[in-house]
């Protein structure tokens, strides 16, 4: 059997020189892809399994916040917000949508048709989004981008019933990268903007933030162990937030840098996740972290093969 | 791909190359127009979309600004439908030194008072219980979507900038009333099924309560008295004239409940 890779998806066409962009036109391993499907599929089930079906009635029950004059909101003259729950009627709408999206998750979860499944998925997520805005966070934005990228990113290829590799083929399999590229922009922007905004905020500049977070009743899930610990450290872990975050977009390219700015990511993520009431932002952001891992190179004779090795995943 | 590509195919890889393009180009522009001035619609309803958007004008060139203007418009509908916003802080600018909570009182028909904390509220300061990450997150934002625009209003704030604070709370709680409103007989609705019998309250007031934080350096100790606001009062058991909104709204300065009226202005 040969080891000449086997591409999957379309290959997008770029106009001129950024047709001959590595960057943007190199393929990843189809491992990478695949884990971030799986990875969003997993929290998306953890998510609507734990916190939304629990509160369903309350969150978008008719006679409740699924009425529809309180999720009037966002639906207003000079805005395109849309939800599918606005054309299905309040009585049953929510359950059958709910289902689809439900169905969505676990199809992406085995790999289903994942560009029908990740555009069924995303349209269910962006109608419950808009539909009671008030239950949601950024977790909920950056979801809505990952969806996206996981219908449009090939990401059905290896591990899952879609998988184009028939049995006992080992060839690599490659896909488009312009997915996991546009992924990584979407967490460089999230970040760098976050650390703009902080850098210009006083209660950054004097270090101060992290302390008032860690000592935060409502919005810390453990306070009585994030107030552990000097002022001056609260004050080093806002200074090191914002250098990480004003420095994510260069960091995570440079290879010598890039394994510990990702690290450091996954571990900020964990942290606010297990302290603070942030719940699916750390979560899906975690997931977003899976097309920088290896995946393909794990289980292989010859991790240092150049088919091994394709383009990472940034 | 390892087949010659059909002229569909080609079709599809010029459509999905523009896309890949048109992404990138949205979110780095969308971001970095959320710094630049921009004229925005003027409507009140922009607030909650782009609570970071630089409004007013960046250059006196006209034509400038109006380029700019109409590809912010651009951007923001694209990320409307997308549902791709892209405003991002992540805890800035940074809280303030106090935890917020709300709290609803009660009175019912034969006056007796009943006050509702929530849940979410440690009982002891000191000693708070650990929750469970994740899963109560929604329950949560739920509760706490109304207290953001007063979230920074500490008691210095409110003496030394009351007009600002009074502008941003009346401009809240008039927007938000029919979700304040649903959140509120929930409120009475659970109130209820752990009471039964007790009946309805005729009077709810839903308050902020600002517990300080030891400050930076002091004994980390939480045993300063806690602040406690009335934020908007509703008569649930009262029909609201046709020209009023619901939901009355306590103005701090003047030491008394304001009726918001349904076109606009007050009573």
């Amino acid at each position: 059997m040969t080891s000449e890779p086997i591409h999957a998806g379309v290959r997008p066409w770029f106009p001129g020189r950024l047709g001959r962009w590595g960057w943007l036109t190199d393929p990843v391993p189809a491992e990478r892809m695949a884990a971030l499907r799986v990875a969003v599929a997993v929290t998306l089930l953890l998510d609507l399994c734990t916190s939304y079906l629990p509160y369903f009635n309350l969150f978008f029950g008719p006679e409740w916040f699924g009425g529809r004059e309180p999720s009037g909101g966002r639906f207003v003259a000079g805005h395109l917000s849309w939800s599918l729950l606005r054309w299905l009627p309040v009585g049953w709408g929510p359950e059958v949508l709910m289902g689809a999206w439900l169905a969505s998750a676990a199809a992406l979860l085995v790999g289903w048709r994942p560009l029908v499944s990740g555009l069924v998925a995303w349209a269910c997520a962006v109608s419950f989004y808009n539909y009671n805005p008030g239950l949601n966070n950024g977790g909920d934005r950056l979801r809505n981008a990952l969806l996206l990228t996981v219908a449009a990113g090939c990401t059905g290829a290896v591990w899952g019933v879609s998988a184009v590799r028939a049995k006992g083929d080992t060839r690599p399999v490659l896909v488009p990268g312009w997915p996991a590229r546009m992924l990584f922009l979407q967490l460089a922007v999230l970040y760098f903007f976050s650390g703009y905004y902080k850098f210009i905020s006083p209660s950054w500049q004097t270090g101060y933030a992290m302390y008032y977070v860690a000592h935060e009743l409502a919005w810390g899930t453990a306070p009585g162990l994030t107030t552990v610990g000097p002022v001056w450290a609260h004050q080093l872990l806002s200074w090191g937030t914002l250098v990480w975050e004003l420095g994510f977009p260069v960091l995570a390219l440079l290879p010598g840098t890039r394994a510990v700015t990702l690290g450091l990511g996954v571990f900020f993520h964990a942290l606010t996740l297990f302290t603070l009431e942030v719940g699916p932002f750390a979560l899906y952001a975690i997931s977003a972290y899976a097309i920088f891992v290896p995946w393909e190179r794990w289980g292989r004779a010859d991790p240092a093969s150049p088919a091994a090795r394709p383009a990472d995943g940034v | 791909m390892n087949a010659p590509p059909t002229p569909a195919r080609r079709w599809i890889a010029v459509g999905v190359g523009l896309f890949a393009l048109w992404q990138m180009a949205f979110l780095v522009a969308s971001n970095v127009l959320n710094l630049v001035p921009l004229r925005t619609n003027g409507a009140e309803d922009d607030m909650p979309y782009k609570p970071f958007q630089e409004e007013g004008t960046f250059t006196s060139f006209e034509p400038f600004q109006r380029v700019a203007d109409v590809a912010g418009a651009a951007l923001d509908a694209y990320g409307e439908v997308t549902g791709q916003e892209q405003q991002w802080s992540l805890f800035a600018p940074g809280f303030p030194p106090h935890s917020l909570f709300t709290a609803v009182d009660m009175t019912f028909a034969d006056g007796s008072k009943v006050q509702v904390l929530s849940g979410f509220e440690p009982t002891d300061y000191n000693s708070p219980l650990i929750r469970a990450p994740f899963v109560n997150t929604r329950r949560y934002n739920v509760e706490m979507q109304f207290t953001p625009p007063v979230l920074q209003h500490t008691a210095d704030a409110m003496r030394e900038a009351a007009p600002v604070v009074r502008a941003q709370t009346f401009f809240y709680f008039r927007q938000c009333q029919p979700v304040l409103v649903t959140w509120l007989r929930w409120q009475i609705a659970q109130y209820a099924k752990a009471h039964p019998g007790r009946g309805g309250p005729v009077e709810v007031v839903y308050n902020a309560r600002y517990i300080p934080t030891p400050l930076p350096g002091e004994p980390k100790v939480w045993d300063k008295p806690v602040r406690v606001r009335p934020l908007v009062r509703w008569f649930p058991t009262k029909a609201t004239p046709a020209d009023e909104l619901p939901l009355q709204v306590y103005d701090e300065a003047a030491k008394r409940w304001v009726t918001l009226l349904e076109a606009g202005g007050e009573r």
